[in-house]
């Protein structure tokens, strides 16, 4: 019988597919077999490292020889690693199964971790840290490398993979190894995996509490993110109604091309920018002559999921493939913004780990810190932009003061092109983030010193209402609705209106269709979106008469109740 | 074989400290040694196995020695045991 469960909807597509489950837990190995040939090598390989890492116990045991406390430690560590039960049971998984080696050991950890669950004792509960710390040790041994590409792996090939949390890494890898969808257990749908998983095109519901517990491996799925469901082993009549939704979403797409290639112009003659956000180079496959320009591009990608930090020749390149994609459109490159919820390399992170990261060293920060850093991408974006149209944007932005230091040093990467005899566009506008609510108040004077403005939604609403999107607990009180929020935007959009300059929405918020009308009512005529929502947004932007929304407009900005504040916005 | 019912009189019960102090005791034999404890079996040759057996203090448990050295490998069960596992009080 089939079983129905509900998540909250990010990416839209129906998929059906297989699932694999994939715990997380930094143990997490997608199954992974050997052949018959293999297993003799393979057993030999897991004995190998659990003898290295004996020895390497010892070592450092007999190297702190005069504490008695850390010697008992790792006396009991050695015979975590000695214990027989554990050695003769990977092995069996390994010569009786034919599981990998690496497979075996983390699916020997997931069943001691289940056993230790169900004791009552603290004390022997927490033991399970230090077995789960040998496990992480004998994996990296075997795999002679330090992170563990779970996703970046064959098995995940046209599959529905189900796991707990996903970085955005992790959506990139699965992106690449071609999975079919995402159900996650946690997690929020204003993460920065959601976004990506959004312009991948990457069907995903997150917040699936039941998940891990209720899907098997294997198992038969249909999900549609945008109903916010799950049917486990559905039955034929099930299957038949999803897969004529499947084929219709299909057409659906197809006369969505159509309009794209249309100008947004609203019905009381407005025209309004339609723009893409982009996160990877690898992206601007997915861009056509619809979009009016790239009008946000995270380069922070570039930098993570490596020990080093990428060169300006390797900017270049990137950064190039853009330009040429775009055909003399507006390209905005964002400088350098490591926000709360990616992971980069440590050699990246300054000082002590931020205590919260999302008010600590990042954006122009970081960037007026590592400042060769910051000149290093100037000089990679004003040499690929050269016959291109570039727009510097630098997030983060808070004082007038930030934006005078930050023009300083794209002088000074000028100057530094000019002495190397490097050719570079010396024409380029500079632009900053909206985010940080001071910044937001001060538009009036910020303004002056800018040649454009773009509303980052997802931090403005999250630094003005104090709540955390990626907290379970708090992410259903994140409303881009609030007045003060929407008071705020309308403050921006109208100072810079006043004072000629461009002022782009690039937050979520743009790419939502529930919100494209008020933006448009709050004076806003450029939009920045993951390319899958633009034909969506555009039809909408040519079917509003813009004059026709101002009196609904003063109502939502003076409603304090939540609920009638959304069915006004719903009307529009 | 020989079975005997033993109690845990150490504080902290068989944690991990005392587990591997069990294990090594029992490395020192040949016999199979297993211990017992609400129906859940454990080789007193792992200590994961042993941890997971959860055995707190005032809990009794019974051991099953089998072997060529049964009897002295009995013995120096028994006595670790009474020690409380070479601990204080």
């Amino acid at each position: 019988m089939s079983i129905i469960i509900t998540g909250d909807g990010v990416s839209r597509g129906v998929c059906i597919g297989q699932a694999i489950v994939v715990y997380k837990d930094n143990i997490d190995h997608a199954p992974s077999f050997i052949s018959k040939s293999q297993v003799n090598s393979e057993s030999k390989k897991c004995l190998d490292v659990i003898n290295k890492l004996k020895t390497e116990y010892k070592k450092s045991s007999t190297k702190i020889k005069n504490n008695p406390a850390i010697t008992k430690l790792m006396d009991m560590q050695l015979s975590f690693v000695d214990d027989k039960s554990f050695r003769e049971n990977v092995l069996n998984k390994i010569n009786n199964h034919q599981f990998s080696a690496s497979w075996a050991i983390s699916s020997e950890y997931h069943s001691m971790k289940k056993s230790f669950e169900d004791i009552e004792d603290k004390y022997i509960k927490e033991r399970l840290i230090d077995i789960k710390q040998m496990i992480i040790s004998l994996l990296e041994l075997l795999q002679s490398r330090k992170k563990l590409d779970i996703f970046y792996n064959k098995t995940i090939e046209n599959k529905i993979i189900i796991t707990d949390e996903i970085t955005p890494k992790d959506i990139v890898d699965i992106h690449h190894s071609k999975g079919l969808g995402v159900i996650t257990s946690h997690g929020s749908r204003s993460s920065h995996s959601a976004i990506l998983s959004k312009s991948l095109a990457l069907p995903m519901l997150v917040k699936v509490e039941s998940s891990i517990n209720i899907i098997k491996n294997g198992d038969k799925l249909i999900m549609d993110p945008e109903n916010q469901i799950i049917i486990v082993n559905p039955d034929e009549i099930e299957l038949r109604h999803f897969k004529r939704i499947q084929s219709e979403n299909n057409s659906l797409m197809r006369s969505f091309k159509k309009i794209t290639n249309k100008k947004a112009i609203t019905k009381d003659r407005i025209k309004v920018d339609v723009m893409c956000n982009l996160e990877l180079s690898e992206e601007v496959k997915l861009l056509n002559d619809s979009s009016d320009g790239v009008g946000l591009f995270r380069t922070e990608y570039l930098y993570m999921n490596r020990d080093d930090t990428p060169t300006e020749h390797e900017q270049y390149q990137a950064y190039s493939k853009v330009f040429k994609k775009v055909n003399g459109k507006p390209v905005t490159l964002r400088t350098l913004d490591i926000g709360s919820d990616k992971e980069v390399s440590e050699n990246m992170k300054v000082g002590q780990i931020a205590k919260n990261p999302a008010l600590g060293m990042r954006g122009i920060r970081y960037s007026l810190y590592e400042k060769n850093l910051f000149k290093i991408q100037i000089k990679a974006m004003l040499r690929a932009a050269k016959n291109g149209k570039l727009r510097i944007l630098i997030p983060m932005i808070t004082t007038l003061d930030e934006i005078n230091k930050a023009k300083d040093l794209i002088d000074e990467a000028k100057t530094e092109l000019i002495k190397e005899k490097k050719s570079f566009n010396p024409r380029y506008e500079v632009g900053i983030m909206i985010e940080v609510p001071a910044s937001a108040i001060q538009s009036n004077v910020l303004s002056k010193n800018v040649d454009f403005m773009s509303i980052g939604t997802n931090d403005l609403v999250q630094y003005i209402l104090a709540i955390d999107r990626v907290d379970d607990e708090v992410t259903s009180l994140y409303d881009p609705t609030n007045p003060a929020v929407l008071q705020l935007i309308k403050q921006v959009i109208g100072t810079c209106n006043r004072s000629r300059i461009d002022i782009t929405v690039c937050g979520e918020m743009a790419g939502e269709k529930m919100y494209t009308k008020l933006l448009l009512g709050l004076g806003l005529t450029s939009f920045s979106m993951h390319p899958q929502a633009i034909p969506e947004i555009k039809k909408i932007i040519m079917e509003t008469d813009t004059k026709a929304l101002k009196t609904k407009i003063n109502t939502i900005l003076r409603c304090n109740d939540y609920h009638k504040r959304l069915e006004i916005i719903q009307s529009l | 074989m020989i079975i005997k019912k033993l109690t845990i009189l150490n504080k902290l019960g068989l944690h991990a400290r005392a587990a591997a102090k069990l294990v090594s005791t029992a490395n020192e034999f040949e016999s199979t040694i297993i211990i017992k404890k609400d129906g859940k079996n454990a080789d007193a040759r792992s200590i994961m196995k042993l941890l997971m057996l959860s055995a707190s203090q005032g809990s009794s448990i019974s051991v099953e020695v089998n072997g060529a050295d049964q009897s002295d490998a009995m013995k120096s069960i028994e006595k670790l045991f009474n020690n409380k596992f070479d601990e204080q009080k």
